[in-house]
């Protein structure tokens, strides 16, 4: 993996170790995405013989754990940190905070009651 | 009883004729007719791909920096007197020279016997 990640590149952010791990997940993840699908298929599907079923789902098992969708995890743009990330903006909720106060978020404004 | 009425089907009848009407219309509307509803894994095939949008959660891979254009004409500009700046490296270089002139720079390698 650490060598395999390298081989991404990425836009000039803050890299951390786990942005460009994560970048790689999802690159490996949109490659091998239709492959997955089908393969999928073959082994859900009741009307084909078991042994063929079993190769497809043996196949899909053997399949390394960067190329799931379930080991993708949404990251903070400017920090990396993978904890308390607002969907929508993709950042870490205190950096969301100091942006959002100081006005740099057209749309999002501080609380007032 | 009216002629009307001796001419409808009982409901069972009409029931046990539904299956054909099903089939008939899945070879005419080219669908899958699939009576005992087994499954065949088609539900695999019709779901949205979401690949593309994962992808690009960091940006477009497609982004380059000042260095990868530089390198590009740094053959064709050769005898031309003119050539490609690149300004963070010669910032970088300017910087390491002050601190060189400075007396803060980083210490000489050791000459390794082998490796």
């Amino acid at each position: 993996m650490p060598t395999y990640a390298k081989l991404f590149r990425l836009p000039p952010l803050r890299k951390t170790w786990g942005i460009i791990k994560d970048n790689a997940k999802r690159q490996a993840f949109a490659e091998t995405e239709l492959e997955q699908l089908a393969l999928k298929n073959i082994a859900r599907n009741t009307l084909l013989p078991t042994k063929v079923r079993m190769q497809a789902q043996l196949q899909l098992a053997s399949m390394p754990n960067y190329t799931k969708i379930s080991q993708i995890r949404n990251r903070c743009l400017l920090t990396g940190s993978s904890r308390a990330v607002v969907g929508q903006v993709g950042l870490n909720r205190n950096k969301f905070r100091d942006m959002v106060l100081k006005g740099e978020l057209p749309g999002w404004t501080g609380g007032n009651w | 009883m009216s002629a009307i009425q001796q001419s409808l089907q009982t409901a069972k009848a009409i029931k046990s004729k539904l299956p054909l009407l099903n089939k008939l219309r899945s070879e005419i509307f080219n669908t899958v007719y699939n009576p005992t509803n087994a499954r065949t894994g088609s539900k695999y095939l019709k779901k949205a791909l979401k690949g593309e949008r994962l992808r690009d959660y960091y940006g477009s891979r497609t982004l380059f920096s000042a260095q990868d254009i530089a390198d590009q004409y740094t053959k064709q500009l050769d005898g031309t007197g003119f050539r490609v700046v690149n300004g963070e490296v010669t910032d970088r270089l300017q910087r390491a020279e002050h601190y060189r002139r400075v007396g803060k720079a980083a210490p000489p390698k050791k000459n390794r016997k082998s490796c």
